[in-house]
């Protein structure tokens, strides 16, 4: 069909013409079929996707739509994290550990996306578990970033940051713990949102760090992230962490530039040191300067505790992964050990040795040794009281503003194998993200220009907890100022 | 403070088996690490925080102690790597 175009087409869109009977959920399946299979290999964005399995779906949603059920999401397809469990498609964290694995049931976010229309388009590549910045650290080999493919796209879910940013899908799944939704978003040039913790269920999320993580959407627009969200909010009874509230429909409340008039912006000083890159500083501090011609208020805000986050979450991180992690056993799913006479112990030993990579393992060496006697009150405990005054500074810095803007990351992406063989470095690269998780804010990168290498920069927004919508206004009136994403396309 | 014995502990207390380049990886690198966090030393001990009670503040749910629907054994063990009947196979665990 001719008016389906690469780089022309959001979720927004494709809902609006399949719902209004223009297009059928096959044209559009079909159209992202084929964009598939011509670039995902070389980005080794996809772990597993099933051509007859998107048609079988597309014909489903056909048919509910032909019923005249209400669908949201009407034959939008969305790329998945492989962290996130999808019913009889492999599912495997881009590890060894759970190659061949196929859950028993929907993630209750697949599960609302399918009610709501769309089609589950694959799986995506990242970092094995989820534990990574660089989407180096999978099983399955790094993806490639579609504006320069000497650099990574970003991590953990650098899979569908690539795929939205090459237009494979128009929306994908990712999930945050530290900054792996936003930082990705940012090296890719797209928007990427983390929710609130509490907002969207955690269900059939493969835990890595279960205080920190959280399913969030990834779009080329921030109308197409409120879609989403609009859909992947809720409570769910299968996760006692879910809020029970319900939620105001955040899509249809997005108006223009109007919502920067008297809007109280916070530049965190702590980021805007010398550490931070000439070209992300000066597309920053641009961005920053349209919205306040628009009507914002911009007022410096200090955050001084953030120099902990970098301490307490590898440790309270590391530490839930070593019990989240110790399920892995060779024994009712995953690898197991092809070495026989083996006791117990020994098998289980030996299957996760086998099966888990050396990020992953290195994690888990770090959150056994800090909740081991001896250890705890000097690393665990400290770790914790790093957390509790790091979301007692952002309370306070809500007090002063309604939304902080910040980096993704200190610089744009880096080379592949730059910082591979040296975790601390990596590790320090979080800066900029990882407080947003210790204290459960919703934060979110929309694009806001390029370094003069022609790599895209990101800006971070960040809301007090439960102000999504707010964030997502926020970011939307600016991207009406600056529609990034309409202006350039990676050189495919 | 970090050396190869101390590493080798951990490793079995993680129920993982290092290779020799992989402890020695892990000494130079958690050791690195454990530096670098030793700067949380200079903090007071936490108080009770909304992260021990719950992100957010919204009170945890309890539901009533009623059995619920859940997967079939044959759909549990489907993914079993090894197996007998219903029942997942494991080596000789009385020596």
């Amino acid at each position: 069909m001719s008016d389906l175009q690469p780089f022309k087409l959001t979720a927004t869109t494709i809902s609006q013409k399949v719902r209004g009977g223009e297009w059928s959920v096959r044209d559009v399946a079909n159209f992202y079929i084929e964009r598939t299979e011509r670039y995902s290999r070389d980005l080794n964005t996809h772990l597993f996707w099933d051509p007859a399995d998107v048609l079988a779906q597309a014909k489903v949603q056909e048919a509910r739509l032909k019923a005249k059920e209400d669908l949201p999401l009407a034959g939008v397809p969305v790329l998945i994290k492989d962290n996130i469990c999808t019913r009889s498609i492999p599912t495997t964290c881009a590890s060894k550990m759970l190659a061949g694995f196929r859950p028993p049931y929907d993630a209750t976010v697949i599960a609302r996306l399918r009610q709501a229309g769309a089609i589950v388009f694959g799986k995506s590549n990242c970092d094995e578990f989820a534990m990574g910045s660089s989407n180096e650290h999978s099983a399955f080999g790094p993806v490639l970033n579609p504006w320069n493919r000497a650099y990574v796209p970003g991590g953990s879910s650098g899979g569908s940051a690539a795929a939205v940013a090459a237009d494979l899908v128009p929306v994908a799944l990712g999930s945050d713990t530290g900054g792996s939704i936003r930082q990705p978003a940012s090296f890719c040039g797209i928007a990427g949102l983390k929710p609130t913790y509490g907002r969207v269920s955690r269900y059939g999320l493969v835990a890595y760090s279960s205080s920190l993580d959280q399913i969030g959407p990834m779009a080329r627009s921030t109308e197409d992230l409120a879609l989403l969200l609009d859909v992947l909010s809720g409570h769910d009874p299968m996760d006692a962490t879910s809020r029970v509230d319900p939620y105001p429909n955040v899509a249809s409340s997005l108006g223009g530039p109007v919502a920067l008039k008297g809007l109280r912006l916070g530049l965190v000083r702590e980021f805007f040191g010398p550490g931070l890159a000439d070209g992300t500083r000066a597309a920053l501090l641009a961005a920053v300067k349209l919205m306040q011609e628009h009507g914002a208020l911009v007022e410096e805000v200090s955050l001084p505790t953030l120099s902990h986050s970098i301490s307490s979450y590898y440790l309270i991180a590391a530490a839930e992964a070593s019990a989240n992690l110790a399920r892995f056993d060779g024994i009712r799913y995953g690898h197991r050990t092809a070495r026989n006479g083996l006791s117990l112990k020994q098998l289980v030993k030996a299957s996760r040795s086998e099966g888990f990579g050396r990020e992953v393992k290195q994690r888990i060496m770090l959150g056994t040794f800090a909740l081991s006697a001896g250890y705890y009150d000097a690393y665990y405990a400290k770790a914790k009281a790093g957390r509790s005054l790091i979301a007692a500074d952002f309370a306070k810095a809500f007090g002063q503003v309604d939304v902080l803007v910040a980096p993704n990351a200190p610089s744009v992406a880096f080379r592949l194998g730059e910082k591979s063989q040296d975790p601390l470095s990596m590790y320090l690269g979080d800066i900029c993200t990882l407080g947003v998780n210790l204290a459960g804010l919703p934060a979110l990168s929309v694009p806001c220009g390029f370094d003069p290498t022609g790599l895209p920069i990101g800006l971070q927004l960040i809301a007090p907890a439960w102000e999504d919508a707010l964030l997502l206004r926020a970011a939307h009136a600016y991207e009406q100022l600056c529609p990034w994403t309409k202006q350039a396309q990676p050189p495919l | 403070m970090i050396d190869a014995a101390l590493v080798q502990k951990v490793a079995g207390l993680a129920s993982l088996e290092l290779s020799e380049a992989e402890a020695t990886y892990a000494v130079k690198n958690l050791a690195r690490i454990l530096d670098f966090v030793a700067e949380l030393e200079s903090l007071p001990e936490p108080a009770p925080s909304a992260a021990d009670e719950g992100i957010g503040g919204f009170s945890r749910l309890e539901r009533d102690d009623l059995a619920q629907p859940s997967l079939e054994p044959e759909t549990a063990m489907a993914n079993a790597p090894a197996r007998e009947g219903t029942a997942f196979q494991v080596p000789r665990i009385i020596d």
